[in-house]
């Protein structure tokens, strides 16, 4: 909350921009910090004040400059911080430079972190204190989000045996898996956060850095081999795996997987080399050196071959050894220069010489390589071919040397002819085929494996063919006896002297192990996806393989006890013939999707489950194994059969509709019903006839077709908001106009429908009540009349009683005919009263009233106004109310009831009796009971006292007036007020009547 | 200053009546015969009460009150009538009536005082 400014002197100066010339220099340093700077007093009754702030405090707060300098600064603080801040103030006088991490709230009450330094300042011998304060929203954030991903990126790397590590863009390690700090021979700590450079010698960091820019702009993966050089000193290959991917917040990074092929690299050379020296050491070898052609080594096999003494050659130009053809020597030897220097290796049958002048035909293999001492240098193996049968004889003993050492090699190892024959394999080879090596060589691909495999070897082969380049680090899964192994191959074109191709050697590595951790790890990976579902993954012959925690939670089997076993263990005895069918479907690749049908659990509990099974493929296609995705659906299943139960109530309703509409159509009330807005959906014959209008053309009308303007204008308002408020509405104020013009009173009632918790449709029913309406208008205009006609002589006679006796004297028998004339004329203004009222009552026209009326107040004001009569017929009286209870009534009529019956009391009740009232509670109703002592009502004429004009007949002498009303208008009366009359009564004993009415609830 | 009373009844019995309860009463009464004649007197006389039958030849009680209220005239005017039904006394209340009795329940000796209330 914004707070007085304290005085000051100059608002918005600033104490402390220095005067001269660098003054708006450092105005505009002091407002484009990118921190936000507060001055504050640090001492007396203002301390926290803010003095001075700059816009970016401002922008930060969400206050504006000038409402910062009236504010302290702890009204930025939350709460807590806020008790803090008179320790962090003392600590600044002690001169103190603090800081720390904490929140501040912005005016529209947001929150954000802020990190901020406070210091003292003195200003003329002021004390302030300053504050930087930086808003860290942003880099706790990206804090967060860094951490997130770490997190998920270590989870998948934990299980994976192979180097893993992930570059950011800045090719910063940020995340590595323990394989990768054994590879490099540090401990994580030394390398998370730092680069290539850090370990690597500059170029060799640079080929690698390459790479990455490589990756990062192709967004594609790249597979090297590399040389890399390990802390020890030792040089391995690796085949490093690089692929670019974006966290979930489009974050770019570089993930690598090392493979070390160190070891089968060597085994590669060393074979080459082997063969090398095999080929070569029967054969006459020298060596060229390159720049001069002079002959810089020649082997014994050579000096004799040629028939020079040992060492006579060195120094001598090659070309001494070519026989003068069509070509000079020197020519000869040039043309194969030449093409070594292009190609590196020449290969071809040559015409040689002798020292003694003899020409043969050699078979040479040229090649060129850098010599430790000479440079550049070619060496050339020459056969004399005139010696071919030795020689071959040589080449079987060669071979079987290198077979021991094929032999040897744990790899597979085999030679290819171009007819796709395995002409020889390796030991290694034969045991993984579990064939002998008689056995499988001159066999095809196609007779080895499964036709769709062989296709896929064959086509890397053909592709050699074509590009006669080699193809290293083929991944394919191989059908073998033990089983689908995942091999590496690299495959090299083998040539002939020619330099044809005539064959492939391949060098193949079972890497199924590492392989199979890979491929846990994706099926791990589809389970973290989606894991609320019981989620699991089974061998294609039904072996449990994973099992999620919702598996377990569905299944209630721990993924311990149950990976391992067969799935049929979940299904119970009807269903395990399902497993075998749902298996076969899988193995030929179709997925099956929703399948429901029972499972078991541990408990042995039965559960409805809807099940989602697909074949995991490997990245090859092949199908390896099942996924299965079990929903339980025992509850679904309920409220389906629940659906299911109100369909088919829906059919009977509808069939109960098409009977209902059969009646509707059949009755003589008009009836419509009609939307909301109200437009007319049907109407029946009934209301056509009523109306006029056929219902097709009524049919989306407003019913206000049907208004004559003459219905009282408050009605509609009324009307709505009854039915709005789901409440049927009824009147007889209506009056419709037909579509010929005659008008008609109608009976209305309405019927709101609710579906969806909302009134949607009405169906109003009319019946034409002209008749009765006019029937009423003119008994009422009758009875207003008659009863006016009447009392206009009887106000005559009564008046003219009264100034008869006011002008008297009158004699006493004067006297006596003008108290009859008085007591006629009054009984038959009352009758006349009586029956008027009734009229009304029987004419519907008597509104009540009911309002809260406390029965107590109202028994004594009973009392009050009979008390008198009472006392007048010398009658023991009592009113007595048990207690206090508040009725919902109508006070008037109520009245009326209890008056005429204690009028009947006080009156038919000799002299000197007793006149009782009892208002009592019984459960939810009152009774009010009138008592007393009187003639009683004779047994026989019991059943007749609520008629009109009934008097019994033993008090028809006695007291001569009365009309015949007072019971019957009780009788009406109560009726109106929703109360029952019931009474006892003896002759010459007493009589009471006793009056129920309801208490409402909560009284 | 003598208070004057204008009565309009039609029934000229009970004007007779009117006259003899209050004779002596000290009041100036003037009779009305209907409501054209009791509208006349009133613009006449200007009473200051009138005491008003309903039911009347020619001019009936109502269009009376009507006049009286249409004039803005503050006399008070008393309904002696017999006509009870609730319709005619809210008409009698609207139309500015003070007072509604039903003549054949009231007893003539009552008149003096109901007159005294108002004037």
């Amino acid at each position: 909350m914004p707070k007085p400014k304290p005085p000051q002197d100059s608002p918005g100066a600033l104490p402390i921009n220095p005067s001269g010339e660098n003054n708006e220099k450092y105005k505009l340093l002091f407002e484009k910090l990118d921190e936000g700077i507060f001055l504050m007093e640090s001492e007396g009754p203002n301390a926290g004040h803010i003095v001075e702030v700059n816009e970016t405090a401002a922008r930060m707060t969400g206050y504006s400059v000038a409402e910062l300098l009236t504010m302290k600064v702890t009204d930025l603080d939350v709460l807590e911080n806020v008790e803090k801040a008179p320790e962090r103030f003392a600590e600044i006088l002690e001169g103190k430079w603090i800081g720390a991490q904490i929140m501040h709230v912005r005016k529209d009450g947001t929150l954000f972190p802020v990190e901020f330094q406070a210091g003292p300042i003195t200003i003329n011998d002021k004390r302030y204190t300053l504050a930087f304060v930086r808003d860290i929203t942003h880099h706790v954030q990206t804090e967060l989000e860094a951490t997130e991903s770490k997190n998920f990126l270590e989870n998948i790397l934990e299980n994976i045996g192979d180097p893993i590590f992930v570059k950011d863009e800045a090719r910063r390690w940020i995340v590595i898996n323990d394989a990768f700090c054994t590879f490099m021979g540090r401990p994580r700590e030394e390398l998370i956060g730092k680069s290539d450079y850090e370990f690597f010698p500059k170029e060799q960091a640079d080929v690698f850095w390459e790479k990455d820019a490589i990756v990062f702009e192709n967004g594609k993966m790249n597979i090297n081999e590399e040389a890399f050089t390990d802390a020890k000193g030792a040089v391995h290959t690796i085949v490093t795996k690089k692929n670019i991917f974006a966290d979930s917040r489009g974050k770019r990074m570089l993930v690598g997987i090392i493979r070390d092929i160190t070891e089968h690299k060597k085994l590669e050379e060393s074979l080459k080399l082997q063969d090398e020296i095999l080929k070569n050491v029967t054969e006459g070898i020298y060596l060229v050196r390159m720049s001069d052609g002079n002959i810089v080594y020649t082997n014994p096999k050579f000096e004799q071959l040629f028939g020079y003494a040992p060492d006579e050659m060195l120094g001598k130009h090659a070309s001494i050894v070519n026989a003068p053809t069509e070509k000079k020597p020197e020519e000869t030897a040039a043309e194969i220069m030449k093409i070594l220097a292009e190609t590196g290796e020449w290969h071809g049958e040559i015409q040689n010489i002798k020292k003694d002048g003899t020409t043969f035909w050699c078979s040479a293999n040229v090649s060129a390589f850098d010599h430790h001492q000479h440079g550049k240098v070619i060496v050339a193996a020459h056969t004399d071919i005139t010696e071919d049968k030795r020689s071959k004889e040589r080449l079987k003993i060669i071979e079987q040397e290198q077979s021991t050492i094929l032999n040897s090699v744990p790899a597979l190892i085999f030679y290819k002819d171009t007819e796709n024959r395995f002409l020889r394999v390796n030991k290694t080879f034969c045991e993984i085929m579990h064939m002998t090596n008689g056995a499988l060589e001159g066999k095809s691909l196609f007779d080895l494996y499964p036709k769709d495999q062989a296709e896929k070897f064959w086509q890397d082969d053909k592709e050699i063919f074509a590009s006669g380049k080699s193809k290293m680090g083929i991944i394919e899964s191989m059908l073998s006896p033990r089983g689908t192994r995942w091999m590496q191959t690299d495959k090299i074109p083998y040539r002939d002297s020619q330099g044809k191709i005539i064959g492939i050697i391949g060098f193949s590595m079972d890497i199924t192990e590492s392989r199979q951790l890979e491929m846990e790890s994706r099926q791990l990976a589809a389970i973290v996806q989606s894991s609320d579902d019981a989620i699991f993954a089974k061998s294609l012959d039904g072996v449990i393989q994973t099992w999620n925690l919702g598996a377990e939670k569905l299944y209630g089997y721990s993924a311990q006890e149950i990976i391992g076993k067969n799935v049929n263990v979940l299904a119970p005895e009807n269903c395990k013939h399902e497993i075998e069918h749902i298996l076969k479907r899988i193995a030929q690749g179709e997925s099956i999707n929703q399948f429901e049908t029972i499972r078991k659990k541990k408990d042995g509990e039965k559960i409805n489950v809807s099940l989602t099974l697909s074949p995991i493929r490997d990245s090859q296609g092949v199908i390896t194994a099942i996924s299965v995705i079990a929903r339980d659906v025992t509850t679904f299943k309920k409220s389906e059969e629940r659906v299911l139960l109100t369909k088919i109530l829906l059919q009977k309703e509808v069939q109960n509709a098409q009977k209902f509409h059969q009646a509707v159509e059949a009755s003589s009330i008009a009836t419509v019903i009609t939307t909301t807005e109200p437009r007319i959906l049907y109407a029946n014959p009934a209301w056509e006839q009523l109306t006029g209008y056929m219902e097709k053309e009524a049919l989306g009308e407003n019913p206000r077709i049907l208004q004559s303007g003459k219905t009282p204008k408050t009605l509609y308002p009324q009307l709505w908001t009854t039915i709005l408020s789901n409440t049927e509405y009824r009147t007889e104020d209506i009056i419709n106009r037909r579509k010929n013009g005659t008008e008609y009173n109608a009976d209305l009632r309405i019927f709101p429908i609710v579906e969806d918790g909302k009134v949607q449709f009405l169906v109003g029913l009319q019946t034409d009540i002209t008749l009765r309406k006019r029937t009423e208008v003119a008994k009422s205009e009758f009875m207003s009349l008659a009863s006016h006609q009447l009392r206009t002589p009887l106000t005559g006679i009564r008046w003219g009683l009264s100034i008869l006796r006011k002008k008297g004297p009158l004699n006493p028998l004067q006297n006596e005919v003008a108290d009859e004339l008085q007591l006629a004329s009054t009984r038959m203004a009352e009758s006349i009263n009586v029956m008027l009222h009734l009229s009304r009552i029987e004419a519907g026209k008597m509104e009540v009233t009911k309002a809260p009326l406390p029965l107590k107040t109202f028994v004594q004001s009973l009392c009050e106004e009979f008390h008198p009569q009472a006392e007048q017929m010398q009658h023991a009286c009592s009113l007595l109310c048990e207690e206090n209870i508040t009725l919902m009534t109508d006070e008037k009529l109520l009245r009326e009831i209890m008056a005429n019956l204690l009028t009947n009391a006080i009156k038919y009740t000799p002299k000197g009796g007793t006149v009782e009232l009892n208002a009592k509670r019984f459960g939810n109703v009152v009774r009010l009971s009138v008592h007393d002592s009187g003639y009683g009502i004779p047994q026989d004429q019991q059943e007749k006292i609520f008629s009109k004009f009934f008097r019994a007949t033993n008090v028809t002498g006695k007291i001569p007036d009365g009309t015949g009303l007072g019971l019957y208008l009780v009788y009406a009366l109560t009726q109106l007020l929703g109360g029952t009359i019931s009474f006892v009564s003896q002759e010459n004993v007493g009589t009471t009547f006793t009056l129920s009415l309801p208490i409402p609830p909560q009284s | 200053m003598t208070k004057r009373i204008l009565i309009a009844e039609d029934d000229s019995f009970l004007i007779k009546m009117y006259k003899l309860e209050l004779e002596g009463a000290g009041y100036e009464i003037e009779m009305a015969g209907n409501g054209k004649l009791a509208i006349d007197a009133i613009e006449k006389m200007k009473p200051d009460l009138l005491l008003l039958d309903l039911l009347m030849p020619e001019v009936d009680g109502f269009a009376v009150l009507d006049h009286v209220k249409s004039k803005g005239y503050i006399f008070p005017v008393i309904v002696l009538s017999n006509l009870s039904q609730e319709v005619d006394k809210d008409k009698c209340k609207a139309l500015g009536a003070k007072d509604f009795f039903v003549k054949s329940d009231m007893e003539l000796d009552q008149l003096a005082d109901i007159i005294k209330k108002y004037v």
